[in-house]
């Protein structure tokens, strides 16, 4: 096994095109809580590894004038941590907390993460909710977009071409938006999730985004239950025509599939906890 | 009671400051210069036959030492449990096997100079297979027509215990139910382990983190044919054992690769290994009937279990009898019947686990009485004072009489401190989450006496040139303070410090016979011995003390670490006293006892929950937590808090999120601790302890056992709890937030309609 | 190949294999046996150590990646051969019975205590909900953790 440890973007580059000129098997590491449990568990499998840990131009969070820019090294701890994050993506923030533990969240990286493209990936949800972009780049620095739907192709494979990566997580700004994430596993802490939802929502109605995490191979919008949020009528009966529309939405989405009874009724309990906070949070102006 | 110097005190742990630097080293911290390493190769089928065996590419790979196949089994096959010859447990068990009765069943072995190498070169080991359909549901396999693939064996093995008439009057209020239990990984956090040599003399060498070393020996030196004493096998320091190092493991594995290459060997597994390939606390089926008349009392009890002992036999027909064992033991009912069958299925072998059955004869039958409970109707902490056995009570299905048995103490004092009778009648509430309270009651024993399997030891003591003490037994310290414990016991008959008393640990070729740390026996058997012992030295010592001054021994007396002679008005140190000994009388000052129990009491205990659900999410948090236990006396308090708060964890798992479950082809689900949910500390609750100390004799200053019992009645207690939040009848364990909003669905249906 | 890392507060050179696991180097190349395998997928903590400054599950961390870093681990704790007041702690509160997860353990304790020096006991399970113990029940640990906060505060005073 070969391992490259890349220290800047142009080095990167030059090991990608390398592995295009002379193609070999070759993985992406970043903070490999994902990945070298799975070369562990697979030991005829042992493809070289390009380090991105080191890769500087990938360790940065910036504001833009028009968006928040989170490097693909970026690690959820220094997600949860961030201020700006939790201020304004707190939808973001929350998942990133959720992250396994506290060992995992020091290593794990969104861009890992992403890349790992796992139907439980907590981070998808929210970013979906925010309306992220993924900034891919390949060998030859060419750019370009991924909304965060688009970068599983199939549950646990990315839709990166050999010599992509992921640069960065652009957050555009958005004034006065609330958002929140929830999710349920096995238990209380460091638990894979069973299910997610994440909300994002203007202080004032007209945008509304709420996806559900863990139901297919990328989040899954939930417009009906959408709809009755953005009412912001905080009766009994909406409430309940909320929880109904997310159940009726689970339904939809994974006919036949084992956990359907369950998530039919688990949804509830995440439908009930983000009417909470998010009815509170508007309340509050 | 009366004041003693170290017995009831929280003495410091012997090992903790070691433990505690980071020093400590288990076997896998050894140097591993000069040994071999084996990768196990395990069976990725649940059923079958192995048709091809090539393992040409991985012994081209370099440094690939050899590779074994299922050709070289000895033939012979073992039961991991058996510890001496007269015990006749089928003995089912290949080394190596061609016909894989489960995933992870053990088909060979890699044997290569470094762990990298060895794990490279199982990979490509190509076997091929030829597959048939397992069998994997217990109950199924526990009917007649169900065809078995135990091959000329028995595929059900029953036990039946009984006593009373078998008779239920006509109005009697009856409750039946079926409660099911489910397979349990140890999860001691050290994985499984173990090293063989061959050593001067011919002597095979085998060391282990093991729970009984003489069972080790046993089943080496019968599956083998070498002679007792050609085997010896030490324990190592153990990371963690729950039962889960008890049985035989992989110490024939790594023995036999030993044997046929002359190399000292290393076998380490890895969790997923550890999962797949050691054994597991067997799940089962209860069904179960209680007849009681209008006021509450118990009239007669029956139970159907079916108890999975998975691919081969085990120990699990002995915990299937220990569960049996322990149904006439905490309530007084005049007549009972107790069903067992052990079933075989191709999954993974069951065996010794924490409890031996008492965990899941206690879920099948506290669940029941409160569900009886609230038939009758009646709160469900008077049904069981009305019905639990008294002190001194006797063992109507013919066990050992039960002795100090302080049930009803606990239940009472525990519902003090508790406030149940306030708790159990707050409303649980009418929104997302329900709150609610429950409680088990539970017993388990103190050692073998009486059952099939005999209970004995002996020990050596003898005090050093320097006043220290050693004590030469064939102990096992898992964690649990075994050593500590004993420490406490001879430092205590002898009058001086515990860290001037080392206890040794078991090597069968130099430390004398004992059965092992299983059976909740440590305390009330071996702390027993080890007091019985301490006395017989302190009195030769003083007796050779008398000779060596020419005078009376009754003028002598042992008082911290000095020999006094209250008349001489004299005092020397112990060490001085020994040193005399050896060179005016030429004698060792020590002492040797063989020791066997002639009783075993009971041990009881009860544990309150209060649990709050979501039943949105079917998430249940335990929110209080109480155990209560009838102790005869703690010989340290604080090492038996840490033993209530780790079998509360155990518990708490059990009763809510642990599960080793499999596909529809066999294939474990939950091989790893990303899939098996233990409990953590965000999901841990407070545990508040309380102590009965009346005093159990026969026990070291009335001591008995807590290790096992105080993870038996966590998971009923928790899943009463639930129970009467929702005001719901589960009985299959674990409740998974699955389950939860399953059996809420159910009831809003029912209601429904 | 070699790498050049702070180990324990020493500047080493330290000679690797690309597929090695932090882990793998820590203990088999240079002995430092504290530092246990529980898993192999960073669920359990075992394997917990502070790289710079962070707890990580070293069983997740290539060695290479490492390079240029540091790395503590409990053998780094005391010095003088002093025990470290979160380690008397944990003596103290009898926070060990099979010691097995005890390093990761403490390592998680340092890390959180560093970031947060007078947590709460929701913080302390948080900050050790990482660390899976079989034998504790968690309950000690944390009084260990709460006291050795104490300790290192007043100390600190």
């Amino acid at each position: 096994m070969r391992v490259d440890t890349p220290s800047n973007v142009n080095e990167l580059r030059d090991v990608l095109r390398s592995t295009v000129a002379a193609p070999r098997k070759c993985s992406l590491l970043a903070g490999g809580t994902d990945l070298l449990v799975h070369l562990r568990a697979s030991p005829g499998f042992s493809p070289d590894l390009i380090d991105l840990s080191g890769v500087k131009e990938l360790k940065y969070i910036e504001m833009h004038r028009d968006r928040l820019e989170i490097g693909a090294c970026v690690t959820f701890t220094e997600i949860e941590e961030h201020s700006f994050i939790r201020e304004h993506f707190s939808a973001l923030a929350r998942a990133a907390s959720l992250v396994g533990s506290p060992q995992i969240r020091n290593l794990g990286t969104i861009g890992g993460n992403l890349a790992n493209a796992s139907p439980a990936a907590d981070s998808l949800p929210p970013l979906c909710a925010l309306e992220a972009t993924l900034l891919v780049e390949n060998a030859e620095g060419a750019q370009s977009t991924l909304s965060p739907a688009q970068i599983a192709s199939a549950p646990g494979k990315n839709s990166l071409h050999a010599d992509q990566y992921i640069r960065a997580v652009l957050l555009p700004l958005r004034e006065n938006l609330l958002s929140f994430f929830v999710k349920t596993g096995s238990r209380k802490a460091v638990a894979i999730s069973k299910l997610s939802l994440a909300l994002a929502l203007s202080s004032e109605p007209g945008h509304v985004r709420l996806f559900a995490g863990s139901l297919g191979t990328s989040p899954i919008r939930m417009e009906a239950a959408e709809a009755v949020l953005d009412r912001r009528d905080w009766t009994e009966a909406n409430h309940t025509a909320f929880l109904d529309a997310l159940s009726g939405a689970v339904e939809r989405a994974i006919p036949g599939r084992a956990s359907l009874p369950f998530k039919r009724l688990a949804v509830r309990g995440l439908g009930d906890d983000l009417w909470t906070a998010a009815k509170e949070a508007i309340s509050r102006g | 009671m009366a004041e003693l110097k170290y017995v009831g005190r929280d003495v410091q742990r012997n090992d903790i400051v070691e433990k505690a630097s980071g020093r400590m080293k288990y076997m896998g911290d050894r140097m591993q210069g000069g040994a071999a390493h084996a990768r196990l190769l395990l069976s990725p089928i649940a059923r079958g036959r192995v048709v091809s065996f090539d393992a040409s590419e991985a012994e081209r790979m370099p440094g690939v030492l050899r590779v074994f196949s299922p050709k070289d089994d000895p033939g012979k096959r073992f039961n991991s449990a058996l510890f001496l010859p007269d015990q006749t447990d089928v003995q089912d068990h290949p080394v190596f096997t061609d016909k894989p009765l489960f995933v992870g069943d053990i088909l060979g072995a890699v044997l290569a100079k470094d762990e990298e190498t060895a794990r490279a070169a199982a990979a490509a080991v190509k076997i091929g297979f030829e597959e048939e359909a397992p069998l994997l549901d217990m109950e199924q396999a526990a009917l007649p027509q169900t065809p078995s693939f135990r091959e000329g064996m028995s595929p059900v093995i029953e036990g039946k215990i009984a006593y009373g008439e078998e008779v239920v009057p006509e109005d009697a209020i009856i409750l039946e139910s079926t409660v099911r239990t489910q397979k349990i990984h140890h999860g001691a956090m050290e994985n499984h382990i173990c090293e063989a040599r061959m050593e001067y003399g011919g002597v095979l060498l085998v060391e282990t983190p093991c729970q009984m070393a003489f069972t080790v020996r046993y089943v080496l030196a019968d599956l083998f044919d070498i002679p007792f004493n050609k085997v010896r096998v030490v324990k190592t320091p153990v990371g963690g054992a729950f039962g889960g190092k008890q049985e035989v493991g992989i110490e024939p594995h790594c023995a036999l690769m030993a044997l046929k290459t002359g190399l000292p060997v290393r076998l380490a597994l890895d969790r997923t290994q550890t999962i797949l390939a050691t054994r597991t606390r067997a799940a089962s089926v209860g069904r179960i009937m209680i007849a009681a008349d209008r006021e509450g009392n118990l009239l007669r009890r029956e139970m159907d279990v079916i108890v999975d002992a998975g691919a081969y036999a085990t120990g699990t027909q002995r915990v299937m009898m220990a569960m049996g064992k322990k149904t006439s033991r905490l309530y007084r009912i005049p007549s009972q019947s107790f069903h067992g069958r052990t079933v075989f299925t191709n999954t993974t072998p069951a065996g010794a686990c924490r409890g031996y059955g008492s965990p899941q004869i206690h879920a099948i039958t506290e669940i029941a009485m409160d569900l009886l409970s609230r038939k009758l109707p009646m709160d469900p902490a008077e049904l069981r004072l009305k019905n639990l056995v008294h002190p001194w009570d006797s063992d109507p299905a013919g066990g050992p009489a039960l002795g100090n048995a302080r049930i009803r103490d606990c239940l009472v004092r525990g519902m003090e401190t508790f406030r149940w009778n306030e708790r159990r009648v707050l409303p649980s509430g009418e929104g997302r989450f329900r709150r609610g309270v429950g409680l088990a009651c539970c017993t388990h024993g103190n050692g073998y006496f009486g059952s099939p399997y005999p209970d004995f030891m002996s020990m050596a003591m003898r005090f050093c040139e320097d006043g220290t003490v050693l004590v030469n037994a064939g102990l096992h310290e898992l964690g649990n303070g075994t050593l500590t414990t004993i420490g406490q016991i001879v430092a205590e008959v002898l009058d001086l410090p515990p860290e001037r008393v080392e206890v040794s640990e078991s090597d069968t070729s130099t430390t004398p016979f004992d059965v092992g740390c299983v059976a909740s026996r440590v305390t009330y058997v071996c702390g027993a011995c080890a007091l019985e012992l301490a006395e017989k030295l302190k009195s030769r010592f003083l007796e050779q003390c008398a000779r060596v001054l020419a005078v009376d021994a009754h003028r002598l007396s042992l008082k911290n670490g000095e020999m006094i002679d209250s008349e001489g008005g004299v005092s020397r140190s112990y060490g001085e006293m020994v040193c005399r000994i050896a060179k005016e009388l030429r004698e060792e000052a020590g002492e040797y006892l063989h020791y066997k129990p002639d009783r075993n009491p009971a041990s009881y205990g009860v544990h309150f929950a209060e649990t709050v659900t979501d039943t949105f999410t079917g998430m249940v948090e335990v929110t209080d937590y109480l155990a209560v236990h009838d102790v005869g006396r703690a010989i340290n308090p604080r090492l038996l808090r840490g033993q209530i708060y780790g079998g509360v964890q155990m518990g708490v798992g059990m009763a809510l999120s642990e599960e080793l479950v499999y596909d529809s082809k066999g294939r474990p689900k939950s091989a790893s601790l990303s899939r098996y949910t233990m409990v953590n500390a965000p999901s841990m609750p407070n545990v508040g302890v309380l102590l009965v100390e009346e005093g159990e004799p026969g026990g070291p200053f009335g001591g008995k056992s807590i290790g096992e019992i105080c993870t038996v009645p966590v998971a009923p207690a928790i899943a009463n709890a639930v129970n009467a939040s929702l005001g719901t009848s589960m009985t299959e364990l674990p409740f998974s937030p699955e389950r939860i909003l399953a059996a809420l669905s159910a009831r809003r249906e029912t209601n429904a309609r | 190949m070699i790498i050049e890392l702070t180990v324990n507060g020493t500047p080493r050179s330290v000679e690797i294999t690309p597929s090695m696991r932090l882990l793998d180097m820590l203990r088999n190349v240079l002995g430092l046996t504290s530092v246990k395998e529980g898993c192999s997928e960073g669920e359990c903590g075992a394997c917990t150590v502070l790289l710079d400054g962070k707890a990580v599950t070293s069983c997740t961390v290539l060695a290479v990646q490492a390079r240029g870093k540091s790395v503590v681990t409990i053998e780094g704790l005391s010095s003088d051969g002093a025990l470290h007041p979160i380690q008397q702690a944990f003596v103290d509160h009898d926070a060990i019975q099979c010691g097995f997860c005890t390093p990761g353990m403490i390592m998680s304790a340092y890390a959180l205590l560093k970031h947060t020096p007078s947590p709460t006991r929701e913080e302390i399970q948080r900050g050790i909900e990482g660390n899976l113990c079989r034998c504790t029940g968690y309950l000690p640990i944390i009084d260990a953790i709460e006291d050795a906060a104490r300790r290192m505060r007043t100390h600190e005073s």
